[in-house]
C-alpha cells in the first residue's frame, strides 16, 4: 500500500490497523500487506537463470506453472545466502505477471494499528520506494520494529525497473 | 465509468467475437480463391461456394451486431446483399475481395482497439450495394416447424426457389446413429440432381431405439414420381411441406406434424476440435477410471501386507498409466493443429490484392496446404510470412516490360511450398524475380555502417544474404507503399525467433529469390534432450539435435580467436555452455580431458555445444518465461523436469546466434 493511501486509510479509520505478513528477510523483519499476497508456499527447488539479473534468484515451479523467484536480499542490504531450511516464497501479481518473492521465514498474519507506524517521510534518512514506514511494538521481532513494505515498488526495485509516482 | 469486472467482461467478448470473426474470414477467404478459380476456368461461378459464402457472411453479420462491431457489421451487411444478387463477373470478385480484405482489416482495428476508418467502409459497402436489391419476396406456404428452423438465408434461397417455380419437398431417411453422416451425405447427393438442399433437420429417435430420423428439406422442379424414384426406398420416404394456394405477399404457415428441432446455431470458439477427438479423450479419461479403482484395490492389498500382488498390481497400473497419458498427450497435441493452408488463404488474398495495385501478372502455386501446425503457430506465422510475400511481390517479380526485356514469361511466379520434415516444418516462398545480388547487399550494409569494411571481405554468399537481416538494411533506393523502407526483416527474424524459428535467404541475381522457414511443429510439448553442465540440467529441443560425441581436449583448434572443432570434413564452432551460462570460467573449462559436443543444426546453419554430460530424451510440456526474465535470452521457456524442479529449455537460435557470432534477436513477450 502507498504511503498517501496508507495515510488516507489511517484518516479514516484512527482506530483500525491493516492486515500484514510478517517476514524475515536476513536479519529485518518486514510486513507486507495481506492483501497484496495471493499465496506462502514452502520454497520450491530454485532452477537459477544465468543472465536473468540480480534480483532473480531463478525460477520454481508452484502448481505447475513456472514463476520468476526475486530475491529482496541484495536490496534489503542483507547478505544473498543463508539456509532455506525455513524460507518461503510469497506469490505476488505484478503488471500482469505473477511472481514469486523468497523470504527467510514468515511469522504471522496480524493486525498493525496505524497507531505504531511511523511513516517514511518521519524517518530520520530518506528510504527507496518499496519502505512505506517502520511499525513497532510488533512481534516477533526482537525489538518490535517492523519495516512495512509497498511490494508493488519492492518487485520494481529487485528487478531494476523506474519508480512510479502516482 | 465502467467497472473493472465488466471491462474484462466486455474484454473476453471482444476477444472471443473477434477470434470467430477471423476463422469466418478465413473460410471466406477459401471461398472467394475457389470462386475466382472456377470463374477463370469455367467463366462461371460456383453457386455452392456463393451460398457457403452467403453464410459465412451473415454469421458475420449477426455476430458484429451482437458483439457492437458496427463496422463490421454494416460491411457484412452490404457483402450479404451483393450476395443475394449476384452474377458472377471478375468486377464483382475484385469488390468482394475487396469487402472481404476489409473486414479483415477492421478486425486488426478492433484488435489494437484503433477507430475504423469510416470513409472506406462507407465506400466499400456503397461499392458493393451498386445494382438494385432483389425483387419483393414471391408468397409460399410453409409449414411454421420448418419455418422456425431456417436461417434467414436458407428461408432467402426456399424464397427465390418457390419464386422460379419450385416446390418445397420433405425426405425422411433413418440411419443407424454411426452412420448417419454417410446417409446424409447420400441423400445430399442425390438432391443434387433433381434440386437444392435447403437445410438438413435430425429429428429424434427411431422406433428401433438405435437409429436416428433425419429430415432433409429440399426445393425441386422436379414432380413428385420423380422425386419418388429418386429418393423412395426402404429407409426414406418424400412428402411435400408445402401447400398450393399461398396469400399473397407473405409466407404463411401452415401446419404439418410432427414439430423440428431446431438446429443449434453455430458456437462462439477458437479451435475446432473434431467431436471423434474429444470422444477419443473421453473414452481416455474412461480408464483413469478404472485406475483409480485399481488404486484403490493396490491400497488395500498394501494393508494385508501382500507384497508381490501389490508389485504386480502397481506395475500393471504403471503401465496402463503410462500408456494412456502418451495417448492423452497426443490426441490433445493433435487437436491444436491447424492446416497452414488458413495462413495461406491470406496470403493467396494479398497476392491478389498487390497484383491488382501493381499491375503484375502473378500466379501463386501452393503445395503442403494441408500440413498440420500448432494453431499458435499459424496465427504468429500470418504477419512475417505475409512480408515475405510482398517483399517477393514488390522488390522481386519485375513489372511485365522488364520481364519481356529479360526474356522472361510475362506472368511471375510466386509458390509457396510447405512440408513437415520431422518435428519441424518447413514453409519456402519463392519468386523467380530480380533476385538479390550479394555484393550489391555487402556495399550497401558498408556504406550505411551495418558492417565494418574489412568484415566485409571474410563474408561469404550466405552471410551477404543474412545482412538482409540485419535492423535498417535495404538494397532498395526508393520507398514504396508497400515495401523498402528496410524495416521489416529483421523483424520477420525476431517474430520468428520467438516462435523458435529461423528464417534464410538464398538467390541467383535475375533469376530467383528463396525465403527458406523452418518452424517447430508446436510449441506445447517438445522432445527434448537433457544435457548436464556443471551439475546443472538443461532442456536441448531434440528436433536441433543433429548428434552428439564424445570429444577429447585435443579435438578441439583455434580459429581466429574462436573455439572449432572438425566434423565430417566441416569445421564447426564450438560453444562452451557451462562458460556462457558463468557456471566455470573459460580456462577451466578449456582443462576438461573430455566433453560430450552436442551437434545443433538449423536451416543450414551447425553447431558445437560442449556440455558435461547427456540424459535421455524425453517430452516436455514447455511453458513461457515471465516478462521478468526477458534478458535472460538463452532460454525459450521451461518445463517441469520432475522432483517439483523447473528446468530451462535452451533456446537454439540465440545460441546459434550466439556461437556463429551474429548479433542476437532480442527476445520479444513470449505468445500468450
Amino acid at each position: 500500500m502507498s504511503e498517501l493511501a496508507l495515510r488516507r486509510d489511517r484518516a479514516s479509520q484512527p482506530d483500525e490497523g491493516e492486515r500484514y505478513v510478517v517476514v524475515r528477510v536476513g536479519s529485518q523483519w518486514c510486513a507486507a500487506p495481506v492483501a497484496d499476497v495471493r499465496e506462502i508456499v514452502k520454497l520450491p527447488p530454485v532452477t537459477e537463470v544465468p543472465g536473468a539479473g540480480d534480483g532473480v534468484r531463478g525460477v520454481v515451479l508452484i502448481h505447475g506453472a513456472v514463476l520468476t523467484l526475486l530475491d529482496p536480499r541484495p536490496l534489503l542490504r542483507e547478505p544473498a545466502e543463508g539456509d532455506d531450511a525455513r524460507a518461503r516464497a510469497l506469490t505476488v501479481d505484478h503488471e500482469g505477471e505473477r511472481l514469486a518473492l523468497r523470504v527467510d521465514e514468515v511469522a504471522r498474519i496480524m493486525l498493525i494499528s496505524h497507531q505504531c507506524v511511523e511513516m517514511a517521510h518521519e524517518l530520520p534518512h530518506a528510504t527507496g520506494a518499496h519502505v512505506v514506514g517502520v511499525a513497532r511494538a510488533v512481534a516477533p521481532s526482537p525489538d518490535g520494529f517492523v519495516v512495512l513494505l509497498d511490494v508493488g515498488a519492492l518487485v520494481r526495485a529487485v528487478l531494476g525497473e523506474p519508480e512510479r509516482f502516482s | 465509468m465502467v467497472s473493472t469486472d465488466a471491462s474484462a467482461v466486455a474484454g473476453r467478448a471482444a476477444e472471443e467475437f473477434i477470434a470467430e470473426a477471423q476463422e469466418i474470414l478465413d473460410d471466406a477467404r477459401r471461398d472467394l480463391s475457389a470462386l475466382e478459380d472456377s470463374f477463370t476456368q469455367r467463366r462461371r461461378g460456383d453457386p455452392e461456394r456463393v451460398h457457403s459464402l452467403f453464410r459465412l457472411v451473415h454469421t458475420l453479420k449477426g455476430l458484429a451486431g451482437t458483439f457492437g462491431f458496427d463496422a463490421v457489421a454494416r460491411v457484412s451487411h452490404a457483402l450479404e446483399d451483393a450476395l443475394d444478387r449476384v452474377r458472377l463477373d471478375a468486377a464483382l470478385i475484385d469488390r468482394l475481395s475487396q469487402a472481404v480484405e476489409h473486414l479483415g482489416e477492421l478486425l486488426d482495428r478492433a484488435r489494437a482497439g484503433a477507430p475504423d476508418d469510416g470513409a472506406r467502409t462507407a465506400r466499400i459497402a456503397r461499392e458493393l450495394r451498386g445494382e438494385p436489391l432483389a425483387q419483393a419476396p414471391a408468397p409460399i406456404a410453409v409449414d411454421p416447424a420448418v419455418l422456425a428452423v431456417l436461417t434467414e438465408y436458407e428461408e432467402h434461397r426456399l424464397r427465390v426457389g418457390v419464386a422460379s417455380g419450385a416446390t418445397l419437398w420433405r425426405v425422411r431417411a433413418t440411419a443407424p446413429i454411426d452412420s448417419i453422416d454417410r446417409v446424409l451425405e447420400e441423400v445430399r447427393g442425390l438432391a443434387r440432381s433433381v434440386g437444392e438442399v435447403i437445410t438438413f433437420v435430425p429429428g429424434g429417435l427411431a422406433d428401433d431405439g438405435a437409429s436416428l430420423e433425419l429430415s432433409v428439406l429440399v426445393i425441386s422442379t422436379a414432380d413428385e414420381a420423380t422425386l419418388q424414384s429418386v429418393f423412395a426406398d426402404a429407409s426414406r420416404s418424400v412428402e411435400r411441406a408445402q401447400s398450393d394456394a399461398p396469400p399473397a405477399g407473405e409466407i404463411v404457415a401452415v401446419s404439418v406434424p410432427p414439430p423440428f428441432e431446431a438446429v443449434p446455431a453455430r458456437a462462439l470458439r477458437s479451435v475446432r476440435v473434431d467431436i471423434g477427438r474429444l470422444d477419443g479423450l473421453l473414452s481416455q479419461l474412461g480408464e483413469f477410471s478404472l485406475m483409480k479403482a485399481a488404486l484403490q484395490r493396490a491400497a488395500e492389498r498394501a494393508r494385508a501386507g501382500d507384497a508381490r500382488a501389490l508389485h504386480a498390481e502397481l506395475t500393471r497400473l504403471q503401465r496402463d498409466f503410462s500408456r494412456n497419458v502418451d495417448a492423452m498427450q497426443r490426441e490433445l497435441l493433435e487437436a491444436r493443429m491447424v492446416p497452414l493452408g488458413q495462413v495461406f488463404e491470406r496470403v493467396s488474398s494479398e497476392v491478389r490484392k498487390l497484383s491488382r495495385k501493381l499491375s503484375r501478372a502473378i500466379r501463386l502455386v501452393v503445395t503442403g496446404a494441408d500440413t498440420a501446425v500448432d494453431k499458435l503457430i499459424v496465427e504468429e506465422l500470418g504477419a512475417p510470412l505475409m512480408h515475405i510475400v510482398r517483399n517477393a511481390i514488390d522488390h522481386g517479380i519485375e513489372p511485365a516490360d522488364v520481364r519481356a526485356a529479360r526474356e522472361k514469361a510475362p506472368e511471375g511466379t510466386l509458390a509457396i511450398n510447405a512440408w513437415q520434415a520431422g518435428s519441424r516444418v518447413v514453409v519456402e516462398v519463392e519468386d523467380d524475380g530480380a533476385g538479390v545480388d550479394p555484393e550489391t547487399v555487402t556495399r550497401k550494409a558498408v556504406a550505411l555502417g551495418v558492417i565494418t569494411e574489412q568484415a566485409s571481405r571474410s563474408l561469404d554468399r550466405r552471410g551477404a544474404f543474412d545482412l538482409l537481416f540485419r535492423p535498417g538494411l535495404t538494397t532498395r533506393d526508393e520507398v514504396s507503399e508497400t515495401s523498402g523502407r528496410g524495416v521489416g526483416l529483421d523483424v520477420v527474424r525476431a517474430s520468428l525467433a520467438r516462435l523458435g524459428g529461423v528464417v534464410e535467404l538464398t538467390s541467383e541475381a535475375g533469376v530467383f529469390t528463396k525465403v527458406t522457414i523452418t518452424l517447430p511443429i508446436t510449441l506445447a510439448i517438445l522432445s527434448v534432450l537433457l544435457v548436464g553442465v556443471r551439475g546443472r540440467r538443461y532442456a536441448l529441443p531434440m528436433s536441433a539435435v543433429s548428434e552428439a560425441l564424445l570429444v577429447g581436449r585435443d579435438a578441439v583448434q583455434r580459429l581466429d580467436g574462436r573455439e572449432v572443432i572438425s566434423r565430417e570434413g566441416r569445421t564447426l564452432p564450438l560453444c562452451r555452455l557451462d562458460a556462457l551460462f558463468g557456471h566455470a570460467d573459460l580456462e577451466s573449462s578449456r582443462a576438461a580431458e573430455r566433453f560430450y559436443a552436442v551437434i545443433i543444426a538449423l536451416g543450414g546453419h551447425r553447431a558445437a555445444l560442449a556440455v558435461d554430460a547427456l540424459v535421455d530424451p524425453h517430452d516436455v510440456v514447455v511453458k513461457p518465461l515471465g516478462r521478468s526474465l526477458r534478458h535472460a535470452h538463452w532460454f525459450s521457456g521451461a518445463a517441469d523436469l520432475g522432483e517439483q524442479r523447473a528446468g530451462l529449455v535452451l533456446d537454439v537460435v540465440a545460441l546459434l546466434d550466439e556461437t556463429l557470432g551474429r548479433p542476437a534477436v532480442q527476445r520479444q513477450d513470449a505468445p500468450p
